[in-house]
């Protein structure tokens, strides 16, 4: 199973919103970069696609979307647990 | 609140509350909140400082902040100084807050000192007056009094009290202007029908430039209740979302039905129980049935309330508290008149729509708004004459709206005028169509556009379903000259600047992939 990158996660975050700035730290919601039309029409669904998972909703936490970094966290434990 | 006492001005609200509660929590916030007994002791400040500034009244001004407390402050602020409030989010487009700033050309702008906007360029001949200067420093006590009250004196409820813009169909902001009247006759209502009084604690959604913000703010002021400004960023998170609700021990809500739909949809209410929350309002959208269901098998023994009506008669004319069972694909109805309001539906022939008769909406009454804001033209189009009066100057909103009442006297929304068509020879709302398509369980958001030319009703949907199965689905509740003739997945939605399905899109993709 081929690790979780940031640069994919960057990658799927560029496509939702290609004027952000993103580092692996970067405050997505402080930013503007999502928010609650974003996050469930737009990054679920591609995270859900890229990774072959499905989201629960104890999964949608803030410190799990909370920068690039915190995303790759998440979803690299919620794959080993899947 | 003493009925029988005659209320001219909106600050009589927060007055008497000081009165009673001066205490108590009025708006709480995540870094702050504000008692009655310190919110009115800074209207008044920030009133009398502005007046001083201004030495005008009856004159818009802007409060250019995001959504949070002192806004509000500033809101109450402005009226006592005798002059009309505008909102303006400070991270709305830049573009558009030009637009509007064109349009109104306030007498000065509120702003707090840290938060940057994009006014800062290009408009400098209009005052900035800093949240922080107005709320602080040394003030004359009698001085002030005198001078707020000669300004009081001379306001009257028919002055305007607030300008809330939305957006035009052809792209330029409407403004529409409210009356201290209206919002104290709106108040009213929101507090006999929904039994409001000082235990009322509201958990804000809706922005502060959005009309549905107008019952949160004032049915919480004129009760003396408390308005928790939820966070953002909760609505992304319905699990902790809903534990805010408690923790802040929210018993009113008043939201769009997006947001109840997330929390239905993330079977959040599986999680976490809401034993105070008690009364379930819901505006702005269509409430998909199915959602609402979630919510009311988990919480059965709330009041849920489907509201109607467009920012330009105060927020509200028509309204159904649900009273029975719903099935999934039964629209709700949006109900009958507020009390000491009028909504009729008028036919294609002029004439008042009988039972089961498609019509025009048409509202009247104290809650009707004076039009748009330096706007003429497209306030008579839209503010016209009463079609069933011909003997006096009767100013009704026209709302481009098509009705039905069914044959409990109940309203149903049938669409926009716009989105009628004619489709193998019958007319048709696109609406209807979608309804049906969102009562399908696995369909997420869902849109119809017409192909004239091919005679094509397309449907656009976003969900794992597949053509056939929505086909069958559909087949059971529509028509087949009411079947999509097309159906297009899309992996989402395409949405526009007020989070609605941006159908012109839509519509100008396909054309153009059909050009190919």
């Amino acid at each position: 199973m081929r690790q979780v990158q940031i640069e994919d996660i960057i990658r799927i975050l560029k496509e939702i919103q290609p004027l952000g700035e993103y580092a692996e730290d970067t405050l997505l919601f402080e930013e503007g970069y999502i928010d609650s039309l974003t996050i469930f029409d737009k990054l679920l669904p591609r995270l859900e696609e890229a990774y072959e998972l499905e989201m629960e909703p104890t999964d949608l936490l803030p410190e799990h979307f909370e920068s690039p970094g915190a995303i790759r966290t998440f979803i690299t434990k919620k794959r080993l647990t899947a | 609140m003493d009925n029988h006492k005659t209320v001219y001005n909106v600050l009589a609200f927060i007055e008497d509350a000081a009165e009673q509660y001066a205490d108590k929590a009025a708006f709480q916030a995540e870094n702050g909140q504000i008692t009655y007994g310190q919110l009115l002791e800074q209207v008044n400040r920030m009133g009398y400082r502005l007046s001083v500034r201004l030495s005008a009244v009856r004159k818009p001004i802007v409060v250019l902040m995001e959504k949070c407390v002192e806004c509000l402050v500033a809101f109450f602020a402005v009226a006592a100084s005798g002059n009309f409030y505008v909102c303006i989010d400070s991270k709305m487009a830049p573009e558009r807050i030009g637009k509007i700033l064109e349009n109104l050309c306030p007498a000065g702008i509120v702003k707090r000192q840290a938060e940057p906007s994009a006014v800062e360029e290009g408009y400098q001949d209009i005052p900035v007056f800093f949240y922080e200067e107005l709320v602080s420093g040394q003030t004359d006590l009698g001085e002030m009094k005198a001078a707020l009250q000669k300004i009081r004196e001379q306001m009257i409820d028919t002055d305007p009290l607030y300008v809330l813009y939305t957006s035009g169909s052809t792209g330029i902001p409407k403004g529409s202007v409210i009356s201290h009247r209206s919002v104290i006759a709106y108040a009213d209502w929101v507090t006999r029908t929904f039994h409001i009084n000082h235990r009322s604690i509201f958990g804000s959604q809706t922005p502060f430039y959005f009309s549905m913000s107008v019952l949160d703010i004032y049915a919480t002021v004129r009760n003396a209740a408390t308005l928790q400004i939820i966070p953002k960023k909760l609505f992304s998170f319905p699990i902790k979302l809903l534990e805010y609700l408690n923790e802040k021990r929210v018993n009113t809500i008043y939201w769009v039905p997006s947001a109840l739909s997330i929390v239905a949809d993330w079977r959040a209410l599986d999680y976490v129980e809401v034993p105070e929350l008690h009364t379930i309002l819901f505006a702005g959208e269509v409430m998909p049935t199915r959602q609402l269901n979630i919510w009311r098998s988990h919480i059965p023994n709330a009041l849920y309330a489907n509201l109607f009506g467009p920012t330009e008669i105060t927020d509200i004319g028509l309204y159904h508290i649900l009273d029975r069972e719903y099935k999934n694909e039964e629209p709700i109805p949006i109900g009958k008149s507020c009390r000491n309001m009028d909504a009729f539906a008028i036919n294609e022939h002029g004439k008042l729509a009988e039972i089961g008769e498609t019509g025009e909406l048409y509202f009247r009454g104290s809650f009707v708004g004076y039009g748009y804001y330096n706007n003429m033209e497209k306030t008579r189009e839209a503010f016209v004459q009463n079609p069933l009066n011909p003997f006096y100057p009767e100013i009704v909103y026209r709302t481009g709206d098509l009705v039905r009442q069914n044959k409990n006297g109940e309203f149903l929304y049938l669409g926009r005028r716009d989105f009628q068509i004619k489709h193998m020879g019958y007319r048709i709302e696109l609406g209807e169509i979608e309804a049906a398509v969102n009562a399908f369980e696995k369909i997420e958001r869902a849109a119809c556009i017409f192909h004239s030319e091919k005679d094509h009703i397309v449907l656009f949907y976003q969900g794992k379903a597949q053509e056939k199965e929505i086909l069958g689905f559909l087949k059971e509740f529509l028509p087949s000259y009411m079947l999509p003739n097309e159906m297009i997945r899309l992996r989402s939605m395409p949405l526009n600047a007020n989070g609605k399905t941006d159908r012109n899109l839509l519509k100008e993709n396909y054309l153009e992939e059909k050009a190919k």
